[in-house]
């Protein structure tokens, strides 16, 4: 079992080394000079030099990434280029702000939908499983930014009871941000909800009709004991990694979500960044959000593992 | 391959096979409708449209639905219908290359990679994972950043990005279809991979790359709509859903129609591609749910 | 089988005029029809049938079971003087709970993953009202009750930490758990292996007996009926053709069906391969004495490990080699059984045989006629001509044959690789005598595999194998998911083309009563060793290795007084043996080909 786990770190890690990789190349792929890139056909000579110097262009590529590196395990993620303060500092007051919607919209948002799901499965072909079904298909159908606009057209202008924009700066504190929270976490529950009933509800009904389901009912326990003790531990299993994947996927839905309600988070610093070619600051987020990725995977293989006899105990059988 | 003869009759036996199991599937029949619908309207787009999908014309701007504009006018007081008509032609030209490209790689990689296994195999899913663990959204605005957002580059980028989901999917269910004994026996009389690859193994798995094409263009045309919104896809003044609703979303109480409009025939496309992989999936008995989302 | 008076007086299970049927393409298609059952305390009734007969049906009604999309179409069904189907959820429970439970075909999906089996055991004594303690207590006492070793510790472990028969057992103690009246029992052994089977069926006969239960044993195996049956059913495309006690029934079948298919199973005590007649009469075909040939396949002391070597710091984790150190030849003409239980290595040797698994040490040749190939090259490395000669037939047909190409394709594909026909015109003619060789309809060519019965299938796969024109043909286990009718009928072709064309064939099995019909020599396997080898009718003359003597011990006769006999003294304890084979001393010869492996009696100290 340890060595389960320890080959699994192992897989996380390694997965993250080669995504900085690719995010490092796909940033310095710049076609020509870089620095003349970043500041467009006007910029004076001076202008790229010192951006040059800044960037520590002179060096090689490889010299750079092993930097960067270094420096993202100690904590240093470079310099922005628009606003020349720690780049760490700056995503770390973003990254707050992003948890508290996340937070909220992965309570909410799995609860919910692991209860419908195993409702739609365990009513299968009934008017719930035809309910819940219908509307996971269309939330599933329509992006993160027409939610949003639909939540504000309806909480924020129809009845005005929640703000449309946040007008507070990132580093507000988080009582003053928490009624913003609230349509943001919403518009992003709404696809992850879809999926996850959708996977809950196809594990259960596939569990439903395992034999050992049958020999329990046979064995004349109540329908109760038979889902809650028999169905759902296996069931629940591989809607475990669905679930991992959507916690994953949350940090690119925030981007299009924390622009229409203009709320400072990550999403929100992410574009700004875009908008102004901050390549260390890009390079920093896109790095956090695969570790963010990685990390989800892992606790959800871990989870299972926990979970799952066979998978705790394939070394003792493996030796037998 | 030894054998070069023209046989039909096993490829015909795939197609029939899988259309006849198509035959009781309502989801599958309204899913296709509504996405070949789609595509008649954008490609009849400027036949059909009562106006210009760009003219400007201030005097009539923020209009109601009325006779001369069924669905109204935007704040430059273009014809919404017409833009709505033509809306889709940017999503579903780019996110049909891309899915196309992302689909044909994902399968080859791997098939290949399933049956080879072994170093090829870690190598390449490692990457892969690599690759996916970079939210799409993410990874579209860095290439966007560094390449700009012309279509092509977009197509590409979209493509690479979805790639190493379909490689999953499809290696998952090539994984299914090595060990059966059809392909030992294709083994055993000596069978080279690419013979393998495309008599044994892939006849088998077309209902699995089906399935994952409509499922895969259903989140592409999100993702892209999802760019557009952010004004890194169509460029103003093209007409195009996301861009729509991005432009006219600040105007919904006084033209609601000009953001619900571009939203319905949006939700409307996509619907059907789910409805359509739904359809499939069910009537092919391929699992499309646990593919998850990646 | 001790023999037991069934008690008079009211049956515990009562079953009339039960009909199912489910709904399929708008049509009602009838899955049992009519049947009627009765079963007393103390007795055993069996319903016997082929797939598709309705048998697990009928077995499912008996607790108020539906599969999904059926539905009871007439009839009733009583359990103790209630009828299932009117019985209200709460007093079903009750039923199920209480007075009758099932032991399921296969343990190891019946019982929860997630669960400990002691837990899962417990679970079916929750109407006792016991605490926790004697909770426990009951379930130890239950797991020691059904033979298992340890039972506190066994209590505490997951379902896949057991072996099958392990499994098989803990489904039987949840089953008696509640001390039921009446318990069905879904082909409770199917899928284990010979000696496991029989330690079940002891088991499950003391339990009924001690217990004093209404049984009803749904089964295929015409052996275990009539070792384990007072009375039978047989059942065919959801009717009873005939039912009688087991006496009677074995001895004078009725119904042409039920003639014929009793007339089907091979016996162990059948000199050669049996022809059923059309009135279900049985002739056995003389074996033909195979002439003296060189060898076409020699193994030489060839050894297969389980993959490449995992590095590991302990040394006893090193995996014994699935085959070890196995030598045999293979003569033209004959056939050579390759006899063991699952796990001895069959399977492997053949695979490894077939160039899909390369040997990790000994010699493995193909020679012919002065020349001499290497056998334990890959397949991919072999040349066409050698890959030609040497052909494997599957064990499943239904996995065997790409199910989206069709009969004519599958044929038509070696014929075209190895270059034994050129030009459409050529090439279906061959196709069409391969169909007619295998005595397939030729109007079935163009059909697809899913379109095709499982024995047409197998035939299909013959078919296949010898479009090459083979000189060798490895058949792993090819008449094990086939029904005993289409058995007998795959066995008397193989026969016929092994006699027409000269192959040699080496034939893997598990079913010794088969083995005795069909083959020359006979090699016994056990844990990748081979313990015993010689002519057929030597084998099974004895004397034997004590592990053969084990396989013939419990292999089961379609014969209720024989296996009467047999259940008399199997209560003497199997002979406890070692290996005694040394260097240069492996074997004893016993004369005319026939050798054992050396071994000594122990006592239970020595082992």
């Amino acid at each position: 079992m340890l060595s389960f786990v320890a080959r699994r770190l192992f897989s996380a890690l390694l997965t993250i080394a080669l995504s900085s990789v690719l995010i490092f190349l796909a940033l310095q792929a710049l076609p020509g000079d870089v620095a003349s890139q970043i500041l467009g056909r006007d910029a004076t000579p001076e202008a790229v030099a010192t951006l040059r110097e800044q960037l520590d262009l002179d060096q090689p590529a490889w010299q750079r990434y092993l930097e960067w590196v270094g420096g993202a395990v100690t904590g240093d993620l470079g310099t922005s280029l628009a606003s020349g303060e720690p780049v760490a500092a700056e995503v770390g007051l973003h990254l707050r702000n992003t948890l508290l919607i996340a937070v909220v919209t992965i309570l909410v948002a799995v609860t919910l939908s692991v209860v419908l799901g195993v409702l739609a499965g365990l009513y299968r072909d009934r008017w719930p499983d035809t309910l819940i079904s219908g509307l996971s298909l269309v939330g599933m159908s329509v992006p993160e930014f027409v939610v949003a606009t639909l939540l504000v057209l309806a909480l924020s202008i129809t009845v005005p009871v929640l703000p449309a924009v946040v007008l507070d700066g990132p580093s507000a504190s988080i009582g003053e941000l928490l009624p913003a929270v609230w349509l943001p976490a919403a518009a992003l529950g709404v696809a992850m909800t879809a999926y996850i009933v959708r996977m809950a509800r196809t594990s259960v009904i596939d569990v439903m009709a395992g034999e050992f389901v049958t020999t329990a009912t046979l064995k004349g326990l109540g329908r109760w004991r038979v889902v809650t003790r028999h169905a759902l531990p296996s069931a629940l299993l591989p809607t475990l990694n669905v679930i991992a994947m959507n916690i994953a996927w949350l940090v690119g839905g925030v981007v299009v979500v924390e622009n229409v309600f203009n709320y400072p988070g990550v999403g929100s610093l992410m574009l700004q960044a875009v908008h102004n070619r901050d390549l260390p600051m890009l390079q920093a987020i896109a790095l956090i959000s695969a570790t963010v990725y990685v990390l989800c995977n892992l606790a959800a293989d871990l989870g299972a593992m926990a979970l799952n006899p066979k998978l705790r105990s394939r070394e003792q059988v493996g030796l037998r | 391959m030894s054998g070069t003869g023209t046989d039909t009759t096993g490829r015909r036996g795939t197609l029939t096979g899988l259309l006849g199991a198509l035959r009781g599937s309502t989801t599958a029949w309204v899913g296709l409708a509504l996405v070949a619908a789609h595509l008649l309207v954008a490609l009849l787009a400027p036949l059909v449209a009562p106006h210009s999908p760009v003219e400007n014309d201030p005097a009539n701007a923020l209009a109601g639905p009325g006779w001369a504009h069924w669905a109204g006018t935007d704040q430059y007081g273009r014809d919404v219908l017409s833009r709505v008509l033509h809306g889709g032609r940017y999503a579903l030209m780019v996110s049909f290359g891309a899915t196309v490209l992302a689909v044909a790689l994902g399968t080859v990689i791997g098939c290949v990679v399933a049956l080879r296994g072994g170093w090829l195999d870690n190598l390449v899913m490692r990457v892969m994972d690599a690759v996916l663990s970079i939210p799409p959204v993410l990874a579209l605005l860095v290439v966007v950043t560094v390449l700009g957002a012309g279509p092509l580059v977009i197509v590409l980028a979209v493509s690479l990005v979805y790639t190493p989901a379909v490689t999953r999917v499809v290696r998952a269910a090539a994984q299914g279809v090595a060990p059966s004994d059809y392909v030992t026996a294709a083994r055993v009389r000596g069978e080279r991979t690419t013979s393998i690859l495309f008599r044994e193994v892939l006849p088998n798995i077309v209902d699995v790359v089906c399935v994952e094409f409509a499922m895969r263009a259903s989140w592409v045309i999100l993702l892209i709509s999802s760019l557009s919104f952010l004004g890194f896809g169509a460029n103003p003044p093209t007409p195009d859903w996301g861009l729509m609703v991005a432009e006219n979303r600040t105007a919904i109480t006084v033209v609601p129609m000009a953001s619900l409009a571009p939203i319905i025939a949006l939700a409307t496309l996509v619907i059907g591609l789910n409805l359509a992989a739904d359809g499939l999936s069910k009537a092919w008995g391929v699992d499309r749910v646990r593919k998850g989302r990646a | 089988m001790t023999e037991r008076e069934a008690t008079g007086g009211k049956p515990v299970v009562e079953i009339t005029g039960l009909t199912v049927s489910y709904r399929s393409a708008g049509r009602d298609v009838v899955v049992a029809n009519e049947v009627d059952l009765a079963v007393r305390a103390n007795e055993t009734v069996a319903v016997v049938g082929e797939s598709g007969s309705g048998k697990s049906t009928v077995a499912g009604t008996v607790l108020g079971h539906l599969r999904h999309g059926s539905r009871l179409a007439g009839g009733r069904v009583l359990v103790d003087g209630q009828d299932v189907f009117a019985l209200p959820p709460r007093q079903l429970r009750a039923l199920r709970g209480g007075t009758v439970a099932m032991v399921a075909q296969n343990a190891g999906q019946a019982l929860t993953p997630s669960m400990r089996v002691g837990r899962q055991i417990a679970e079916a004594l929750r109407g006792r009202g016991l605490d926790r303690r004697a909770l426990d207590a009951a379930v130890v006492e239950l797991l020691d009750q059904v033979r298992l070793p340890n039972p506190a510790e066994l209590a505490r472990r997951y379902p896949h930490q057991l072996s099958g028969g392990q499994q098989q057992r803990v489904a039987i103690a949840m089953a008696v758990a509640a001390r039921p009246r009446a318990l069905v029992l879904d082909e409770p052994t199917t899928g284990l292996d010979v000696v496991t089977q029989g330690g079940i069926l002891r088991l499950l006969d003391t339990l009924s007996s001690e217990l004093g239960l209404a049984t009803v044993l749904v089964s295929h195996d015409l052996g275990v009926v009539a070792s384990m049956a007072d009375r039978v059913l047989v059942m065919r495309r959801g009717e009873v053709v005939e039912e009688a006690d087991t006496e009677r029934l074995f001895a004078d079948p009725r119904h042409p069906y039920t003639r014929t298919l009793l007339a089907s199973v091979p016996r162990i005590t059948d000199g050669g391969l049996v022809e059923v007649g059309e009135d279900g009469g049985r002739t056995v075909r003389r074996r033909e004495p195979v002439a003296d040939a060189p060898p076409v396949v020699s193994l030489r002391d060839v050894r297969i490990g389980y993959g490449r070597r995992r590095r590991t710091r302990r040394a006893h984790a090193e995996p014994r080699p699935a085959v070890d150190g196995v030598s045999l030849e293979l003569r033209r003409g004959e056939v050579l059984a390759l006899v063991g239980e699952s796990g001895s290595g069959k399977t492997t040797l053949a695979w490894s045989l077939a160039g899909l698994r390369p040997p990790s040490e000994g010699e493995m040749r193909y020679t012919d006629h002065g020349r001499s190939d290497d056998l334990a090259q890959p397949a991919a490395r072999r040349a066409t001509d050698l890959r030609r000669r040497v052909q494997l037939v599957f064990q499943n047909a239904d996995t065997a044959l790409n199910p989206r190409r069709r009969v004519a394709e599958a044929v038509r594909r070696p014929l075209r690789m190895f270059g034994l026909a050129r030009g459409r015109r050529e090439l279906d003619e061959r196709t069409r005598g391969l169909v007619a060789d295998v005595h397939l309809d030729p109007a079935l060519t163009e059909r697809l595999p899913a379109q095709l019965s499982g024995g047409q299938r197998q035939r299909v796969g013959i078919a296949r194998a010898l479009a090459g024109e083979p000189d060798v043909v490895i058949a792993d286990e090819i008449t094990t998911a086939l029904d005993v009718s289409v058995q007998a009928s795959i066995l008397a072709l193989l026969d016929d083309l092994r006699a027409r064309r000269r192959l040699a064939c080496l034939f893997i099995s598990h079913d010794l009563a088969v083995v005795r019909g069909i083959a020359d020599r006979v090699v016994v396997l056990r844990h990748g060793v081979v313990v015993e080898e010689g002519p057929t009718e030597a084998v099974f003359a004895g004397p034997n290795h004590p592990y053969t003597s084990t396989l013939l011990a419990a292999a089961l006769e379609p014969d209720p007084t024989s296996a009467r006999r047999r259940a008399e003294n199997r209560d003497a304890p199997p002979v406890q043996w070692a290996d005694d084979a040394a260097d240069g001393a492996v074997w004893e010869e016993l004369g005319a080909g026939h050798r054992i492996r050396r071994w000594r009696e122990v006592g239970k100290e020595d082992r």
